[in-house]
């Protein structure tokens, strides 16, 4: 399927104009490309764009002007459909505020983008299990989100969107509700996958303690790129 | 800028990935949470399906029945007639085989018919023949016999009319020569107990003809109704004009409901966007959105379907004293399902529209365009 070798996501001249007031451009002109395997962090003060980037780079939101490319595909050329069956193979987003469905468990929020992708049940529940092995939830399998703490919340939020081992994973804050201790088992996650599964990570954060498992930080300033910076370069 | 792959395959994103199963258990963990804004929908089915009921019952009660029962081209033992003029009386009588058992006892336009048409006796009602004579032609008054005495019994009472003496009028009359006023009866129609078939005209108010019909279909249980097609489309209209204000209610409930149904549904739509926003996150495409509406209106169905047949029977029964015909339950089931269906026809078109940054972001949804330049929300929306 990943007969591509070109960057898996890239953006150009992205921008994104919101027509409030007298007007403003969240994002302007903004390059980006992120390599296979990369664990890419994004920082910046809040109103930068990074959540608008991030937005636009998982398809959710559509930009003013530019494109974006995952594994070498337009998102310009694609409908809301076509986009949403992308996501579903290739690209997990991880959200500040858990956004799990509230009427499924935390094993059936975690099957759930499989199910869509439309795997094999018993592959789906051997995932199933071993990501919540993986994330420390196996006790919690049945319990429903609003049963689980903020931290588990978190964690199974993320096993969902590893679940069908998509090539990219986009988190916006995945740490910014949660404590300290917490944070860290988060990232200590997000690291494990991007070193054992090889999942490509773009992160945007205000959490300093990603920068010692990022491989590159790219920093916003008032919707514009103002650092790139390579942290620890893959061999 | 790189070259671009091509899309991704079409019948992935038209066909649901979400299956049924797990798009009823979603809706039936959501129904159960939200359980007041469903006993709403389900009560406001229920009731569309009852009110439905009500309405069949009476309109099969008064008449939409005996519209709607049509016999074969052959007109069986025991049938009631209805005609609306002479001419499609004799051809439908010549068309007809072994017409045994039909008798007229009212004063009918078509006796200029032709006795040749078969086994008919004529009943001489004018001075020309003496009354109290039945008048046949000479091979059928030889069956019956001629000179013999037949009672004749009113059928609109029941009551004896008298006994008529058969003669035979020696030969067929020609067509026209019968005087205007004379009626045929059968030899079966002569007693009583083998009264089995009575015809009217329609020329007259067909609501009378009709409260007349279903008053003798009641007296002769095993009778039944044969109308030629214009005859069926009077009657109907007549049936339809006496139970108009019924219909109007029905129709009225109807549309009431599925505006019910369809607020509900769309604010219990509304009230989910999230959720919904996330589920385009992580990959439902717009028919996976859809066939979650779909179930939660299954199970709104399923709930309020079976209480309103419940409820229309007792009204029907209890009521409004009406019998209720077998077709009333799928017919109010049917009325239900619609209800619920033009309910979920705005949740639907907004499944439809609503894209995933509207959904996530709680932006406005626009159930009949997606205008790009609405940021500032004027133009409405949900």
């Amino acid at each position: 399927m990943n007969e591509w070798h070109g960057p898996i996501l890239a953006c150009h001249e992205l921008s994104k104009f919101y027509a409030v007031g007298d007007g403003l451009f969240a994002l302007s002109n903004v390059e980006l490309e992120v390599e296979r395997g990369q664990f890419v962090v994004i920082m910046g003060p809040s109103g930068s764009g990074k959540s608008t980037l991030l937005n636009i780079l998982g398809g959710i939101d559509r930009p003013t002007h530019g494109e974006v490319l995952l594994n070498g595909r337009k998102y310009s050329r694609m409908s809301e459909d076509d986009l949403a069956v992308m996501r579903r193979r290739e690209l997990g987003i991880v959200f500040q505020f858990f956004n799990l469905l509230p009427e499924l468990t935390a094993a059936e929020n975690i099957g759930m983008p499989m199910r869509l992708a439309r795997m094999d049940e018993r592959d789906i529940m051997s995932r199933v299990m071993h990501l919540l092995e993986v994330t420390g939830l196996t006790a919690r399998a049945n319990h429903y989100p609003v049963e689980l703490s903020g931290g588990e919340q978190q964690r199974v939020a993320i096993a969902r969107a590893l679940a069908p081992r998509p090539s990219i994973v986009l988190a916006d804050e995945p740490t910014g509700n949660l404590d300290s201790k917490m944070s860290q088992e988060i990232m200590k996650l997000f690291k494990r996958f991007n070193q054992e599964e090889g999942q490509t990570f773009v992160v945007v954060t205000h959490e300093d303690g990603f920068l010692d498992y990022a491989d590159t930080l790219i920093r916003l300033s008032d919707g514009e790129i103002v650092e790139r910076k390579v942290l620890n370069a893959k061999k | 800028m790189p070259k671009s792959r091509a899309l991704l395959p079409q019948a992935e994103r038209l066909r649901p990935a979400l299956s049924w199963s797990m798009a009823r258990l979603m809706s039936k963990r959501r129904l159960r949470r939200e359980i007041g804004a469903a006993a709403v929908v389900a009560l406001s089915v229920a009731l569309t399906v009852a009110a439905s009921m009500a309405v069949v019952c009476m309109v099969s009660q008064n008449g939409d029945a005996a519209a709607r029962e049509v016999a074969t081209p052959s007109l069986p033992a025991g049938a009631i007639i209805i005609f609306d003029s002479a001419e499609e009386a004799v051809s439908a009588l010549e068309e007809a085989e072994g017409f045994e058992g039909i008798a007229n006892l009212r004063r009918f336009p078509w006796v200029n018919a032709d006795t040749r048409l078969g086994p008919l006796f004529v009943l001489g009602a004018l001075d020309s023949v003496e009354r109290g004579t039945l008048l046949c032609g000479p091979a059928l008054a030889k069956e019956a016999g001629e000179g013999s005495s037949l009672e004749v019994w009113d059928a609109d009472t029941g009551s004896l009319l008298g006994t008529w003496t058969v003669r035979s009028t020696g030969e067929y009359l020609p067509e026209g020569e019968y005087p205007e006023g004379w009626a045929w009866v059968s030899t079966d129609s002569l007693g009583h107990e083998n009264l089995s078939g009575i015809a009217f005209d329609v020329t007259g108010d067909p609501s009378v003809v009709l409260s007349r019909v279903i008053k003798l279909s009641r007296s002769y249980p095993g009778a039944k109704v044969f109308m030629d097609g214009f005859t069926r489309h009077i009657v109907r209209k007549a049936a339809l004009r006496a139970y108009l204000p019924w219909q109007a209610v029905s129709v009225m409930v109807a549309l009431t409901a599925a505006s019910a149904v369809s607020c509900v549904l769309a604010v219990s739509f509304l009230g989910r966007k999230r959720a919904l926003g996330i589920l385009k996150v992580i990959g439902a495409t717009r028919p996976d959105l859809r066939r979650l509406v779909l179930a939660e209106c299954w199970y709104l169905g399923y709930a309020g379907i079976p209480v309103g047949l419940v409820i229309g029977f007792a009204l029907c029964k209890l009521g409004l004293s009406a019998p209720v015909p077998a077709a009333a339950f799928p017919a109010s089931a049917v009325m239900g399902a619609l209800a619920l269906a033009g309910g979920a026809l705005l949740p639907l078109r907004l499944t439809r529209n609503a894209t995933c940054d509207q959904l996530l972001n709680n932006k406005a949804i626009y159930a009949f365009s997606n205008p790009s330049c609405a940021q500032c929300g004027l133009c409405g929306g949900f």
